[in-house]
This record gives structure tokens, C-alpha cells and sequence, in this order.
């Protein structure tokens, strides 16, 4: 459980929050010649990363709104949260981008828990 | 006293003018406040006091506290209050504790499991994998049976859990994890900033290590330990935003600081003083803006042949056994170290009345100062040398010495040496087990031979012996900084905090000498060198794993279960580490760790579930006239949290006869509907209109005020989602329904779009389905009812045509009045005040009388709409069904855009033979199908994979039809009206059954269904 | 049972053979509770006037004060009080309007009237809630039991308005009065969940006192298929 900060009524456990899917995936105009591929990418396709990922919230215990914030879904770490119809703000992830340093694909659970010799603290 | 034969005269901290009766095994035994009933047992010479789990060997207190392996018994309040795997070391007594082991027969003493031990070496790692296979079947029936016959711990109790739990909520400043030295001071410069703090402590009492040092040759701040605690204790206590919780720990650290702790409230009361009003135990769910961690140092065991007898104890235990219970552990004991803390021990055990059976240091190189002191008192040393071996069956009696050499091999001389307790010294490790949680990184010191907190992930701090930092004075200004510090960041300002002088002897460690198995003269597959006492795991399983190729941590621990026991290998990971990184041949870094989990300890599951049980499981959602169904005896099922009245069975009336009759009633007469469950969205805004078109199919554009419409709403993936009617109130206000299950979800959906794709669309929506209590009243008599009701109003179905909606008043109270109906029949559904909710509906049933009135449940209302043709969305939709499956194209709207239109016209939602709506009649018109009924084209099923038609979405027996019906998706169903095919019924052979149209009442009208074939002898 | 049953206000005359009207809250059958003396007290509140007011405020802020004789929060989680006129914020858009229930029509028409070029939205909500008042000096300490909110004075000052989940249900929750020995909560439940709301709560009282509240919970279910056996 994290805590998120909503944009409307400050920072709140996540237990009141709505999870919204991607953000920034505008809905396309209807268009008579809008081939079936445009469309289902709107529909099914997600960037799924792991690492930042811009994603819709709404406070639904709370004041109802929607919102857009950005996460580390390495790390849960929640970098920005900013209103509807706002652009995304410019951050840099914290380093290590996970708490292990482990590789950008694939699970966590093979990385070494502990530092090695001469590693930074 | 006499009966304690190994309490000291005097000191320890337990309130010996009190004297407490409790029984272990049937044995009465004494103790006095403060003492845990390990404690109370050595005190009375009892120290095996469980079987071990795979060998059943004799386990005894090995540890004085939470990180005990193996001192697991049963504590049983009475039959409903009967707590397995209680760690004796943890378990405070109290007067009539009733205390039994387990996993043993008949008894602890004489255990038929223990046969199994001198079959040790038939029993190695992966003993189970490489034994117990057979064809299938042969776990189950077989072996399984077998072995929780003789593995397992404990047993659960065999009734219900009688006690309340409770969890609680709180966020603060700064949490303290651990009421040590360092935990101390940082809660009390954390506290005077006026921040607020928690501290929590696993005993009843703070103090920590300094409990466990002998109070004559320790001051601080001027005063004994005792003393000063109790001086920081008060100071904390008047502290307004300061909490101390006791008896609590944190057994997890999860993200964004948050942490669980886990508060025994009355565990340690007997039954008849466990207040009713206080929960048993707590759970502490703490949002914090930082952290220290004051966890403390657990103290490792040595490696050797041996080495798990009762009697055998790590040297710290023997102090806190000494120091802080008044108790002494042997009074002729043995210590065996290899570093500095075990002469400590000794000394302390000498001072207080123990002759020192010997000291045995793997070290060559000795103090100076302690060889002195233990000349003085006369102690054997034996330096450079090694226990071998022990004996002993219920205890250690006599341990086995050899010289150690230098080249690593043991001498072939050797003394035994006659004992009653050997405290074995290994040296402290920080305890870093929440750090790790907290997905802290650790650092390996080779100074200490073992893990610190190295680079902290979350807003955490470690102070004290968990951050590696031993010395008193350190551990005492480590705190107090960590404590400033935290209070600082969560922005409060501690001002300066005095550190208090440390006078006395420093429990130093010296020159640490690790050794990850002692040598033996014996060969390693003849050792038994235990690294894991709960879990029975030898330096020979590690070894036989490795050789097997489980060369990673992760792979040895799950192979041999090491560290896999209910104390997660609290003080035997490390050694397992350290073994498999030596036999590897490289440093422990490279080798790492297992992965620290949440819980730290074991935690109740009641705790977790707290007061979220039984009939505060859930919101029991219940409409106004909730009472009346009650007292009807109406039968319930739960739709989403609500509580819907499914059939109002009457005197002698079965469940079924309960449907058929209010059915029927509906057609032929008036039945009522508590409709109340449906959501209501108030829809308003000039926009509304072009809303609506927007998230319906069908086209709302020319609906004048005053008529209602039926709409189906689709996602973006143009399935079905929801339907439900609205009605237009003015030309931008309009009073929306959906379905029951999905009001929530509906509004979400809107305003998502509203909020975030047509931000420029001025419509604002307010649920309103509480406000209104809802009858929907139909049936022939309904039109004659309804203008008995309102007041002065025209309910004649000609005038107040069906789809028309009319504000009115019942007894005076504004109502609106709508034409919909769901069964097909003339019907009007009456929204009232939801305060005037069970008024009205006792009107209905009252003036309803002699018309007939028949409350109907929701299971009727199910028949109902079935005989009609109607659909329920979430019963014959799945969410794979789009409009055109359910042959509703003429709700499709031909132009302008609609949530999920362009997902129709994709390719697969057009193909032609996506399952289809349709009607299914059985030709045995008795037979009524199962809901979920596969339909296949052949009576006999092929070989699998059968080709499957479609399934059954819903099925009945209607008494209006007058035979079974059935509604069903099937595979190009619309053109296959008037076929034959088949339905699978289970095992039993496939039946017969025609495809038609689903609107059975227009069938029956028309004279349209088929015929009949009733089978000879009736049906099944 | 009768305190909080009542007629309605206004003295309609009923239809021909109708009994009176007579409104009943969904926790009318629930006595108040109280703990040890000043603990913890739980008492419904009944029958106000409640409005849902949907408006930006930038635009129609104006309006609704010279309509409804009160100003919208100027900030999030604050409530405005006049009298007996009170205004919660729900959110950027959102408003629960509290007037006494002898004033609600004549209020809402009014703000309906002083709105009227303005996009708004003016829902009766006063049967959709119900209030449950929790007051005492524990009433922080009993609530934190069922809500993640942080509810010590330093983040939960007086006349805070939040919505959160309690136990398992959504609710508003508003400090009426905050000094430590009185105060007193206001929490805004949905009819439906009102009950539940209300037995969670006491049992969060039971340490200091509040007698146990059991739901009614004996109601006969049947989950499973069964209709389609024909007997």
C-alpha cells in the first residue's frame, strides 16, 4: 500500500484510490476509414513498462476526480502527480531505478540483496 | 523457593514476593511475575521442552526471547483459546497457564517419533522429493497421510476463535523499533521535539539488552539499568504524543513507511482477567514519516557435532536468563566461544553462584584480563580447542574437547568434560531483518563476519547493535542521533539530548574468530552439526544440496527448508550462509542472502482479519423496506453487498413453489418489486443530451421530457457493459438508471469520460440511488392499484402510456411515477423518499390486497423477464457479447460516435458466426437445463475436444409458459431459428432441444411453440 | 423506535384510505450509544435537508452566495458554517449542502433560482445520507479503527470535511468541534451502509464502554441454482 498524494485533497492511503488504466491514450475521432489496427490499438495495446509509467488514478473515496501521476512501477515510487489535461512534468527516476539495481526486464528476485565490494552507499 | 531449584537468591527483575502456579505436561510448576515460561522451567531444571521436526529429537530453550528455534509449545486457555507453536521464551506466565508440548506421543519424555532419529542418514535433504513418488494418486492417498502423521507442529484448535481482534490506524512522525539502549534514547529525542512518536518494544518491559548485564557492573547516567529505563520510561510516558506499546512487534515493513505491529493485549492474563471489553490482540497498522530501527543484535550459535541438545543455549540467554529472570541456566556449565563475550558470561555465571565446568575458546590468542580473572575464580581453560561432541538424552550432561590445530584439523587427544548447561558464544550479528524488509541493501563487515544496514531504501535509520555498532556509549549517542535526526526531517526540532556516561565493563567481542563448522575428527557424513534446530537441517544436508546443485542460496534454503521454520531462521540464516559460501570457496557478499519477509514472526490471522469478521465482514447493503421482508420470511441472496429478497416462500411452500406462485400472481394478477437496489444516476447539463448519445447506443436526441428510454451502454471493446432505462425529467436533466451490480461502476465509467476525454461537455452526475425507495408494481390489477395509491392520478395504461414517466403524490409526498417494466406486463414503478420507503410499500400491500398484490423476489423477477425475452446483462453477457450478439441491432444507432461503436465493426465482432441470443426449449418440456449447459450439434459427444455449440445463459421452469425455458448463446444462433440440436446434461446423456426466438410469451401467443414430447415414465 | 419516525412537516392530507405518512431513518431502530461518561457517544442525526450542489465555483460562486446566504469553502476539505446552514467541499466541483429540513425547499429553490444561467447541478440527497454524530474525547481514537485518514488535531483541524473509506463502506467525515474533551464528528453514510456503519462503530467503543450493537444478520439465504427443478 502507498500513500498517494491526490491533487485535490492532498496525500491519502491508496486504499482510496481507483486505479485508471495508462494516461495520455486520447480517445481517437470516429472516422469511417479508421483501420481496425488504429483502433485496437487504442483499445488493447499498453506500454507496460518497468520503470516510469504515466497512469490515470481516481480519488474514489474522496473528491471523485481523476488524476495523472507518474510511478516507477519497479519501485512504486511516485514521481509527479498532476491534473487532467496537464502535460506530463520532465522527472529523473531516483537511482537505483530498483532498490536492487536489477535489470530493466525480468524479475527482481535474482539480484544480489546485498552490496559487493566497492559499491556505493 | 525450594521449588525453583535454579533461581538465584536474589536479583533478576521478576517480583519474587508473588509467586505464580502454572503446569507444563500436567506438571504444576512456580514462577513469579515477569517470568516467561521458559524462564519458569529452567528455573524449576526443565529445560527440553519440545521434539524437534523432522527427527524428534530433544529440543530446549536455545534463546531467551522472539528468535528461539525450537521451544515451540501449546498454550490452551480452554478448548476455543488453544494457541499451538507458542514460543516458551516469548509466553509470559500467569496464575492456572496451562501449558503442553507437541509434536510428540504419547509423551515428550518417551516419543515414538524419536525412533526415527537413528535413521538420520536415511534421511537427507530432499528426503521427501526423492523418496515419497509413486504413480498418481499415491500422495494423496498415501503418503501425504503419512507424513503430517509425523511432521507438522502443533495442531489448530477444534473450535471457533471466541476472542475479538481489533485493528487500528495511526500515522505518525517517528517510529521507534525497539526499546533498547538505542531505541530509548532516539524515542526520547524524538519525543521532546513534540514530534509524534511510537515506540514499540516485544516484551512487557523496556530495556533491552541492558536487562541482560549484570546490573552490580553497569551504570548509566549514575544509576542501574533498571533505573535509568524506568527514568526514560516515565519521562516518555508524560509525553503527550509519545505511545509506548509493549508485548508488540513489528513483524513488517512495507512500502512507504508503513509498518505492521502486532500488540498481544491480554495473552499474558489469565482467562478470568481478560477484560471482555479489550480486544485479545491488536494490530497496529502505522503510516509513518520516519523510521528507526533499534533492533538489536542476535547472537549466533556455533557450528559442531552435537550441538542441539536441551541444555545447550546461546551464551546471551544464559544471561538474560541470569540477569533479567533471576534465573541460572546450569549451575555447573560449560561455555564454549570464540570471541570475548562468552568469558563475560562466564564470569557472570561464576558471580552468581555456578562453577564453571570449563571455558573453551577456538581462539589462541586470548585476552590477557580474562585469563587472569578466570584463573582467579579458578575456571579450566581450554584455548585453540573445539567441542567434538555431546551427550546427554533430556540434557547435556558431558561434552567432548579437542585441540584445534592450526592447519584446521582437530587433535586426536581429548577431555570430556561433565556439564548441565553449555552456553555456546558465536558472536553478535546485527539484526537487520526489517531493514531487508524495508528493501535496504545490506553490507557485509568482515570485521563483525556478518550483514549490517548498508544503503536504506525507504526513510529509515538503523541505531544501536542492528547498524553494527556495539559499544554501550556508541549504541546510547547512535540512538539519540537517529532519534534528532528522524524527528528533524519529519520537521521537528530536539534540541540538545545529553547522552548519559557509561560506566562499567564493556561487553566487547575482541578478536572474532568464525569458524562456519567446527572441525571434527569425524568424517562430515558421520556429523550431525545442526544449522537449523526447528527445522532439523545439518551442515550435511547444505552440503549433500550443493553437491546436488543447488548452488544458490535461494536454492539450498528451499531444498533443505533452512531458515523455512515459524522463526524464519532467525539466528541460523546466517551461519547457513556462511557455510554455503565457504564450501563454495567464496565470500559471503558473493553469496548474499535469502529474501527477509514480512511477518517477522508468526502473526495470528484473527489480528490481520481484527474486527472485519462475522457480521462485520462486509456492508450488508439493505433498502428501506428491508424489514418487511424480514418479517415476510423472504429468502435472501446477496447481490454485490446488497441483500435482495430472492422468494417469499409462505407456510409449507418450497423454494421453487415460492417462484411459481409469484409468477404467476405477476401475470394474472399485481406483483410488487422492491426495485430500490437499482442505481440512479441524476444526469444534468445543457450537454446532457449529447451525453447520453455518446455512451449509449441508441440515439437519445428526440426523447421529450416526460418519456423514458431503454439504453444499452458498451466499453470500448464494444461488449455489452450495463443497461438500464432513463428518463428524460427536462430537456438537460435526466434521471438515469443501470444495474444493480453495476451503479458503481457506471458512474466511474461516466465520469471518467466526462472528466478526462469530453472535458468540454457541461454535464455534471450525482448518484441518487439511496434517495429513493423504489416499488415497481405490475400485472393486469397494477393500473386499478396505482390509482388507489396516488393522489388524484390517471393510471390508465391508454393515457399513461408505457415508457412515460409523471411526477405525482402519494398521501401528499412527491413521487415519480414510470411506465417501465421488466416482465413484460403493465407495469409502474413508484420512487419515493427513501424515508417514506417501507410507508409506501405497507400501503402497496395493504391496499394491494384485494387485488391480488404478490411481493415477487428477485428469482421470479429473473422468470419474469426470461418469458418476456428480456436480457440481464451479467447473466446472458459475459462481457464477449456485443449488441449484435443479442440480436439488438435495432438499439444500434446507424450514425454519430458512441463508446465501443468502432470496436463493432472490427473484424472478429463481425464475424458471422459469433454465438448468438437465442431461445432453447427442451423438447421434454419437464426437463429444465442447467444454466451453464454446454449445446452440441450430435446427441452423442464425439471424442474430445467436442465441438461446442454455444451454452445455456439462463434457465427456468415458467408457469406462465407452462413448460421449461431456457435462453442461450449460440454459435450464428440467429439463423438457425427452428433446429434441432443437443444439450449436455453432466454425465448423463444429451436431450433434445429446438433453437427459437426468445420472446416465449409472443411464442405462446402466436401458438408458435413446438410441440411437446414428453418422455415415457417422466424425467430424471 | 418512534424518536426518530415522524409526519411529515408540511400537513398534507392523505389519499382516500392511505395511512398517514411516516418516514423512518435507517437507523431509527438504533438507540444513541454511550460509552464510559465523555468517552464515546454515537447518535444518529435525522431528517436534514441535503443537497448534492454540483458548480465551479469561479463562476457560480457569487450567484450561490447571494442565493443561499453563504460562501462555498474556499479550500479543499473545508466547510463553511452559517447558522444552520452548512457547506461542506466534496471535491473541485462537488458540494453537500446541510440546511434544516423545515428550510430545504424553500432553500433549494432559492439557490435553483440564483443559479439559473449557471451550469449546476442541485440534487435532494437528504434521504441518500444519513448522519451518524460521534463525540467524546475517544471519538478520534474509535474512528481511527475504522479510517486510514490521519485524524489527530495537527491533520484533521476543525471544520475539516474528508471522504474516506470507514471500515467498508464510503463516507464524509466532518469535525464539527474539535476541543479533546468534545470532540465531535459528523459522518455521512449512505442509507444502505448506515447500519453496518453503525455496528462497526460501536464495536470500535467497545473498550470504553459502548454496549455491543449486532447487526441483523439472521436473514435465511440461498445462494445456489435451485430454480430449476421442477418439484
Amino acid at each position: 500500500m502507498f500513500v498517494i498524494s491526490c491533487p485535490y485533497c492532498g496525500a491519502r492511503d491508496q486504499s482510496e484510490f481507483s486505479y485508471g488504466g495508462e494516461a495520455h491514450i486520447a480517445r481517437p475521432e470516429w472516422r469511417e476509414d479508421m483501420s481496425d489496427a488504429e483502433w485496437a490499438d487504442f483499445v488493447f495495446m499498453r506500454s507496460n513498462p518497468k520503470g516510469v509509467l504515466a497512469e490515470r488514478w481516481v480519488h474514489s473515496a474522496g473528491c471523485r476526480r481523476f488524476f495523472n501521476m507518474l510511478r516507477n512501477t519497479a519501485t512504486d515510487e511516485i514521481l509527479a502527480v498532476y491534473k487532467i489535461g496537464e502535460t506530463a512534468p520532465q522527472v529523473q527516476a531516483k537511482l537505483p531505478a530498483t532498490p536492487c539495481g536489477e535489470a530493466p526486464i525480468g524479475s527482481g528476485n535474482d539480484a544480489v540483496k546485498v552490496m559487493q565490494p566497492g559499491e556505493a552507499e | 523457593m525450594s521449588k525453583q531449584p535454579f533461581r538465584t537468591p536474589q536479583g533478576g527483575l521478576v517480583q519474587r514476593s508473588r509467586t505464580i502456579r502454572f503446569t507444563y505436561d500436567g506438571i504444576s510448576y512456580h514462577g513469579h511475575p515477569g517470568d516467561t515460561l521458559a524462564s519458569a522451567l529452567i528455573a524449576n531444571g526443565r529445560h527440553m521442552v519440545a521434539r524437534s521436526f523432522k527427527y524428534h529429537r530433544p529440543r530446549g530453550i536455545y534463546a531467551a526471547g522472539s528468535a528461539d528455534p525450537a521451544g515451540l509449545v501449546a498454550i490452551g486457555v480452554d478448548a476455543k483459546r488453544f494457541d499451538p507453536n507458542t514460543r516458551a521464551a516469548e509466553q509470559e506466565i500467569y496464575d492456572g497457564l496451562v501449558a503442553s508440548s507437541q509434536n510428540c506421543w504419547p509423551s515428550l519424555g518417551t516419543d515414538i517419533g524419536g525412533a526415527l532419529d537413528p535413521f538420520w542418514r536415511f534421511m537427507p535433504a530432499g528426503f521427501y522429493y526423492k523418496t515419497f513418488k509413486g504413480p498418481p494418486g499415491t500422495w494423496t492417498a498415501l503418503f501425504e497421510p503419512l507424513i503430517r502423521a509425523f511432521a507438522g507442529l502443533g495442531r489448530a484448535p477444534d473450535a471457533g476463535d471466541p476472542d475479538r481482534y481489533e485493528t487500528v490506524n495511526r500515522h505518525c512522525d517517528v517510529v521507534v523499533v525497539g526499546a533498547g539502549p538505542a531505541g530509548l534514547m532516539a524515542a526520547l529525542a524524538a519525543g521532546r521535539s513534540g514530534a509524534r512518536v511510537i515506540l514499540v518494544e516485544e516484551t512487557h518491559r523496556l530495556g533491552g539488552s541492558i536487562l541482560s548485564r549484570d546490573p552490580e557492573k553497569l551504570s548509566l547516567g549514575g544509576v542501574q539499568p533498571a533505573q535509568w529505563v524506568a527514568d526514560i520510561q516515565n519521562e516518555l510516558a508524560a509525553l503527550p504524543e509519545v505511545t509506548i506499546l509493549t508485548r508488540t512487534n513489528a513483524f513488517g515493513y512495507y512500502g512507504n513507511n508503513f509498518l505492521g505491529l502486532w500488540e498481544k493485549v491480554s495473552d499474558h492474563l489469565p482467562k478470568e482477567k481478560r477484560l471482555g471489553h479489550l480486544p485479545r490482540q491488536r494490530l497496529w497498522r502505522v503510516r509513518a514519516k520516519e523510521v528507526v530501527l533499534a533492533t538489536g543484535a542476535l547472537e549466533r550459535p556455533l557450528v559442531f557435532h552435537e550441538n542441539d541438545r536441551p541444555g545447550i543455549m546461546l551464551a546471551s540467554a544464559a544471561r538474560t536468563f541470569l540477569h533479567r529472570y533471576g534465573v541460572l541456566a546450569g549451575k555447573r556449565p560449560v561455555i564454549f566461544t570464540n570471541n570475548d563475550t562468552g568469558w563475560v558470561t562466564a564470569f557472570d555465571l561464576a558471580a552468581n553462584g555456578a562453577e564453571i565446568a570449563g571455558i573453551i575458546d577456538v581462539r589462541s590468542d586470548l585476552s590477557g584480563e580474562h585469563m587472569a580473572e578466570a584463573a582467579r575464580l579458578g575456571i579450566p581453560i581450554h584455548a585453540s580447542s573445539t567441542v567434538v561432541g555431546t551427550s546427554g538424552r533430556h540434557r547435556v550432561s558431558q561434552v567432548e574437547v579437542r585441540p584445534l590445530h592450526r592447519d584446521g584439523s582437530v587433535g586426536t587427544s581429548f577431555s570430556h568434560i561433565g556439564c548441565d548447561l553449555l552456553a555456546v558464544a558465536g558472536g553478535y550479528a546485527p539484526n537487520a531483518a526489517l531493514f531487508s524488509q524495508s528493501r535496504g541493501k545490506l553490507r557485509y563487515d568482515p570485521e563483525l563476519a556478518a550483514f549490517r544496514p548498508g544503503r536504506s531504501w525507504q526513510k529509515e535509520r538503523s541505531a544501536g547493535a542492528c547498524n553494527g555498532t556495539y559499544a554501550l556509549t556508541d549504541v546510547l549517542a547512535e540512538g539519540a542521533r537517529a532519534g534528532v535526526e528522524a524527528a528533524a526531517q519529519a520537521g521537528f526540532d530536539s534540541g540538545d539530548v545529553t547522552v548519559p556516561d557509561v560506566d562499567g565493563v564493556e561487553l566487547g567481542q575482541g578478536q572474532l574468530k568464525v569458524m562456519p563448522e567446527m572441525p571434527s575428527h569425524l568424517p562430515p557424513h558421520r556429523r550431525r552439526a545442526w544449522i537449523d534446530l526447528q527445522d532439523d537441517v545439518t551442515t550435511k544436508d547444505l552440503r549433500l544440496a550443493l553437491q546436488e546443485g543447488y548452488q544458490a542460496v535461494e536454492h539450498a534454503k528451499r531444498y533443505t527448508t533452512t531458515g523455512m521454520g515459524n522463526d524464519q531462521g532467525k539466528i541460523a540464516n546466517l551461519n547457513a550462509f556462511a557455510f554455503i559460501a565457504n564450501e563454495r570457496g567464496e565470500e559471503l557478499p558473493a553469496v548474499g542472502t535469502t529474501t527477509f519477509r514480512q511477518p517477522y514472526k508468526p502473526v495470528t490471522f484473527a489480528a490481520i482479519a481484527g474486527q472485519h469478521v462475522g457480521p462485520h465482514f462486509a456492508p450488508r447493503r439493505t433498502t428501506p423496506m428491508h424489514g418487511w421482508h424480514r418479517r415476510r420470511d423472504a429468502v435472501f441472496e446477496p447481490v454485490g453487498d446488497w441483500l435482495r429478497p430472492r422468494a417469499y416462500p409462505r407456510e409449507g411452500e418450497d423454494f421453487f413453489q415460492a417462484v411459481q406462485r409469484e409468477a404467476r400472481a405477476a401475470r394474472t394478477d399485481c406483483g410488487v418489486l422492491d426495485a430500490s437496489t437499482l442505481g440512479k444516476i441524476d444526469v444534468k447539463g445543457p450537454d446532457a443530451r449529447e451525453f447520453l448519445n455518446r455512451v449509449y447506443t441508441n440515439s437519445w436526441s428526440k426523447l421529450a421530457p416526460g418519456r423514458c428510454r431503454y439504453g444499452l451502454m458498451l466499453g470500448e471493446d464494444g461488449m455489452v457493459a450495463d443497461d438500464g432505462v432513463t428518463a428524460c425529467i427536462a430537456d438537460d436533466h435526466f434521471h438515469m438508471t443501470t444495474t444493480t451490480g453495476g451503479a458503481a461502476s457506471v458512474l466511474a465509467k461516466l465520469e471518467d469520460y466526462l472528466q478526462t476525454e469530453w472535458p468540454d461537455l457541461k454535464v455534471f452526475l450525482t448518484s441518487v440511488t439511496e434517495q429513493w425507495a423504489v416499488a415497481s408494481i405490475c400485472g393486469p390489477k397494477s393500473p386499478a392499484l396505482i390509482a388507489e395509491l396516488l393522489d388524484d392520478f390517471d393510471a390508465d395504461p391508454e393515457r399513461f402510456k408505457f415508457m412515460d414517466w409523471r411526477d405525482a403524490t402519494m398521501g401528499g409526498i412527491p413521487v415519480r411515477v414510470f411506465r417501465i417494466s421488466f416482465t413484460g406486463e403493465t407495469s409502474y414503478e413508484i420512487n419515493i423518499p427513501a424515508t417514506y420507503g417501507r410507508w409506501m410499500w405497507r400501503q402497496i400491500i395493504e391496499k394491494g390486497a384485494r387485488h391480488g398484490i404478490t411481493p415477487y423476489g428477485t428469482e421470479a423477477m429473473h422468470l419474469l423477464r426470461a418469458e418476456k425475452g428480456f436480457v440481464i446483462v451479467g447473466q446472458d453477457t459475459d462481457g464477449t457479447v456485443t449488441p449484435g450478439d443479442l440480436r439488438m441491432d435495432w438499439i444500434v444507432k446507424k450514425s454519430g460516435d458512441f463508446i465501443g461503436r468502432r470496436s463493432l465493426f472490427r473484424s472478429d465482432t463481425a464475424r458471422k458466426d459469433r454465438r448468438q441470443l437465442v431461445g432453447i426449449l427442451t423438447e421434454d418440456p419437464d426437463l429444465v437445463l442447467e444454466e451453464g449447459a454446454h449445446l452440441i450439434e450430435r446427441r452423442n459427444e464425439p471424442e474430445p475436444p467436442v465441438p461446442v455449440l454455444g451454452h445455456v445463459t439462463s434457465s427456468y421452469y415458467s408457469p406462465n409458459i407452462g413448460r421449461s425455458i431456457a435462453l442461450a448463446l449460440v454459435s450464428g444462433g440467429g439463423g438457425r431459428i427452428g433446429d434441432r440440436i443437443f444439450a449436455t446434461r453432466g454425465g448423463e446423456p444429451t436431450v433434445p432441444v429446438r433453437v427459437t426466438e426468445i420472446d416465449f410469451l409472443d411464442l405462446k401467443a402466436k401458438g408458435a411453440l413446438p410441440q411437446a414430447v414428453r418422455r415415457e415414465g417422466g424425467h430424471g | 423506535m418512534a424518536e426518530n419516525a415522524k409526519k411529515p412537516s408540511e400537513g398534507l392530507e392523505p389519499s382516500e384510505g392511505l395511512t398517514p405518512p411516516e418516514r423512518r431513518t435507517p437507523l431509527a431502530l438504533r438507540q444513541s450509544v454511550e460509552g464510559a461518561p465523555g468517552t464515546l457517544r454515537l447518535a444518529e442525526t435525522p431528517f436534514a435537508g441535503k443537497f448534492i450542489l454540483r458548480l465551479d465555483p469561479a463562476r457560480g460562486g457569487e450567484a450561490f452566495r447571494e442565493a443561499a446566504g453563504l460562501d462555498l469553502p474556499a479550500a479543499p476539505l473545508m466547510s463553511v458554517v452559517n447558522g444552520e446552514r452548512v457547506v461542506f467541499w466534496l471535491g473541485p466541483d462537488e458540494f453537500l449542502l446541510l440546511v434544516p429540513e423545515a428550510e430545504a425547499a424553500a432553500f433549494a429553490e432559492g439557490v435553483e433560482k440564483g443559479l439559473a444561467g449557471e451550469h449546476h447541478q442541485l440534487v435532494d440527497v437528504s434521504d441518500y445520507y444519513t448522519a451518524i454524530e460521534i463525540s467524546g474525547r475517544k471519538a478520534r481514537e474509535a474512528l481511527m479503527k475504522l479510517t486510514t485518514l490521519d485524524l489527530h488535531p495537527r491533520g484533521f483541524p476543525v471544520g475539516c470535511v474528508a471522504g474516506s473509506n470507514f471500515a467498508r463502506a464510503q463516507g464524509w467525515l466532518w469535525l464539527e468541534h474539535g476541543e479533546e474533551e468534545t470532540a465531535r464528528f459528523r459522518l455521512y453514510v449512505r442509507w444502505s451502509m448506515a447500519d453496518y456503519l453503525w455496528c462497526v462503530l460501536a464495536d470500535a467503543g467497545r473498550e470504553w464502554g459502548v454496549p455491543e450493537q449486532i447487526p441483523a444478520a439472521d436473514e435465511t439465504f440461498l445462494t445456489e441454482s435451485v430454480h430449476s427443478k421442477k418439484a
